[in-house]
């Protein structure tokens, strides 16, 4: 467990650029990215690893956010907020910072924050999940 | 259409990805170029699907979409044409950017599937190979469910639950009334495509009538249900908005719903006879016809689906997404078709390409429009559970909720309108 957090804190840089990589393998061509070569992968492990820490139990856990499975999470949420606008009654939530995002979502859950329909959606998202859609649509674009 | 940094792309399209993965997965290596989608229909159901599996796979997989219109005019919203909301050009939509997503849109009818041979006949004769189908037709209505009614008799009873020249010959009808006109709707029986669409669809009715200042004419909703979608917001908002004008007559009122009669303009039930100026039948419903041929349907009409995938419980090689299916709890509306064809896409990429796959999850909201600026929702979580698609609990608008809510609602439904159809179209 030490040896995560240190990671953590030492490839706080790398973290998006290992998480773009995982990105990348997102469209089905993408299997390219196994044979682009040792640096890619390299960097892919630290995507591995490079994680959001949780405390859980009193122990600390190390959580791989899953992009993949944000952006498959993501459609649902694509359906209202693709084409949302500054003045949009329905937000914009692409490029919204990650803890912001896990913030509101969690706020959703708890309902602390009103509107059945993200109360509705936020219910069935557990913390992994929500860790997904946040590491998503931190990276991912109109 | 949703993309992922453009650092991302170039090293994507830089790496030749079309050709490296077509050499890694099993079908190049028999010979044939590409696992080939075909979709038939291209309503939400199966241009989203075409959408996402094209855009999601990057060319790996060769995916075409066979549909006879080159445009697509929404029934989601067509009740706010009614209302004078909207116009009918804000509704339409075309294909180029689905095609410019890498889909191949043949304007064409599907005449066929032949499912030995894996193939779908063309209207003229010609066919498209696919390893995958994906069918989403939408409905047909079954005409003769209301007696004397006819695909001749809506010409002059509408019942515009098909977008296009139905809907806009609603309108006509609708704004040629005088004051003391009588509207039937004869509403349709479960299953049908959105369920408070009928009711929306009056309120749209009274709305204009209201508008015009008329205060003898009347709506009388003949209904062969017991009870509707978001039912006491619906009659709570007509008593607040149209007080005395809309009477909803369940089947315990009115005793059974005998027949229309064109010619006279006549609705006849147990309880009375009425003579309307605008008759609005709304016939049960069946899935799309193609859909029914190919021996996917069953004794409903409908077609069933392994909840896991959306594939038809007939043919493991056919994917049945909207209205067409039988999707458990999940009503039939533009966004359950969407949601719906967001799993087969899924699984239809994890199949051909062996993309990861993901346990299926649904969900879906109707907004509806009672009067300017008061809309009410319905919606919730869906997910596979006993065979079906199972609703979690889910919202529903409160009786008796603050202005505030109701005008926030119609904004979202704006706000959704635009998404959704972006999401499907590009
Ligand atoms: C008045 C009204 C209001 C509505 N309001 C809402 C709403 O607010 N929200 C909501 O979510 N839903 C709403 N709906 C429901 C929504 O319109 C449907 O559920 C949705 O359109 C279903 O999508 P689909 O793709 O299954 O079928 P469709 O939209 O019917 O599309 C089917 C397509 O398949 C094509 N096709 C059929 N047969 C063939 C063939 N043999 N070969 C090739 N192509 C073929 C057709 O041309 C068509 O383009 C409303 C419906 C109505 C009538």
């Amino acid at each position: 467990m030490i040896g995560y957090a240190a990671t953590v804190a030492a490839c706080h840089d790398c973290r998006r650029r290992g998480r773009n990589e995982t990105a990348e393998r997102m469209t089905d061509g993408t299997a390219a990215s196994w044979v682009i070569g040792p640096i890619l992968r390299s960097m892919r492990m630290a995507a591995a690893i490079c994680c959001a820490c949780v405390v859980a139990g009193g122990l600390t856990v190390a959580r791989t956010a899953d992009i993949e499975l944000g952006r498959y999470l993501s459609t649902e949420c694509i359906t209202c907020h693709g084409t949302a606008k500054a003045d949009s009654t329905i937000p914009n939530i692409f490029g919204l910072g990650e803890s912001h995002f896990v913030e509101v979502i969690r706020a959703y859950r708890a309902k602390a924050l009103p509107n059945p329909v993200m109360q509705s959606i936020a219910s069935r998202l557990n913390d992994d999940d929500i860790a997904a859609l946040a590491a998503y649509f931190e990276i991912a674009k109109k | 259409m949703t993309e992922l940094t453009r650092r991302n792309f170039s090293v994507l399209a830089g790496a030749s990805l079309a050709t490296l993965s077509t050499s890694l997965f099993a079908p190049s290596a028999f010979g044939q170029a590409k696992p080939r989608l075909v979709v038939i229909g291209g309503g939400p159901g199966g241009a989203t699907v075409a959408r996402y599996v094209a855009k999601d796979s990057a060319g790996a997989i060769d995916v075409t979409l066979i549909e006879p219109s080159k445009t697509f005019t929404t029934c989601f919203f067509s009740n706010l044409y009614v209302g004078g909301f909207r116009n009918l050009k804000s509704l339409t939509h075309n294909y180029d950017k689905v095609r410019k997503a890498g889909v191949k849109v043949v304007h064409s009818m599907a005449a066929s599937i032949d499912r030995d041979k894996k193939q779908v006949v063309l209207a003229g004769g010609g066919r498209v190979a696919y390893d995958r189908l994906v069918i989403a037709p939408g409905i047909d209505l079954k005409y003769e469910s209301v007696p004397g009614y006819s695909e001749a008799a809506a010409q002059i009873m509408p019942h515009a639950w098909k977008p296009g020249p139905q809907t806009e010959l609603l309108v006509k009808k609708l704004n040629a009334l005088k004051d003391g006109d009588l509207i039937v709707m004869v509403a349709p029986p479960n299953p049908y495509r959105c369920p408070p669409g009928p009711y929306e669809r009056v309120s749209m009715f009274a709305h204009v009538l209201k508008k015009k200042g008329y205060k003898k004419s009347k709506i009388i909703i003949v209904d062969p249900k017991p009870a509707f979608s978001k039912q006491g917001v619906f009659m709570e908002g007509w008593e607040k908005h149209y007080p005395g004008m809309i009477e909803w007559q369940d089947p315990k009122v009115h005793g059974g719903i005998k027949g229309v009669d064109p010619k006279t303009g006549e609705v006849k039930t147990d309880l009375a006879t009425y003579k309307a100026a605008l008759v609005n039948v709304i016939p049960a419903q069946m899935a799309g016809k193609i859909a029914r041929d190919a021996g996917l349907a069953d004794a409903s009409g409908f077609c069933a689906i392994d909840p896991e995938n959306m594939k038809s419980k007939v043919d493991a090689n056919i994917f049945v997404v909207g209205d067409s299916s039988i999707a458990g709890d999940m009503p039939k509306s533009a966004f359950s078709a969407n949601s719906q064809a967001k799993v087969a896409a899924m699984i239809i990429r994890s199949e051909l390409v062996k993309s990861r796959a993901f346990p299926a999850r649904y969900s879906n909201t109707c907004w509806s429009l009672i009067a300017p600026d008061d809309d009410i929702k319905v919606g919730g979580n869906f997910e596979p559970g006993d065979g079906m698609i199972k609703a979690a609990p889910g919202f529903v608008s409160q009786k008796g909720e603050s202005a505030d809510i109701r005008k926030q609602n119609y904004k979202e439904s704006v706000d959704w309108y635009n998404g959704i159809v972006a999401d499907i179209f590009g």
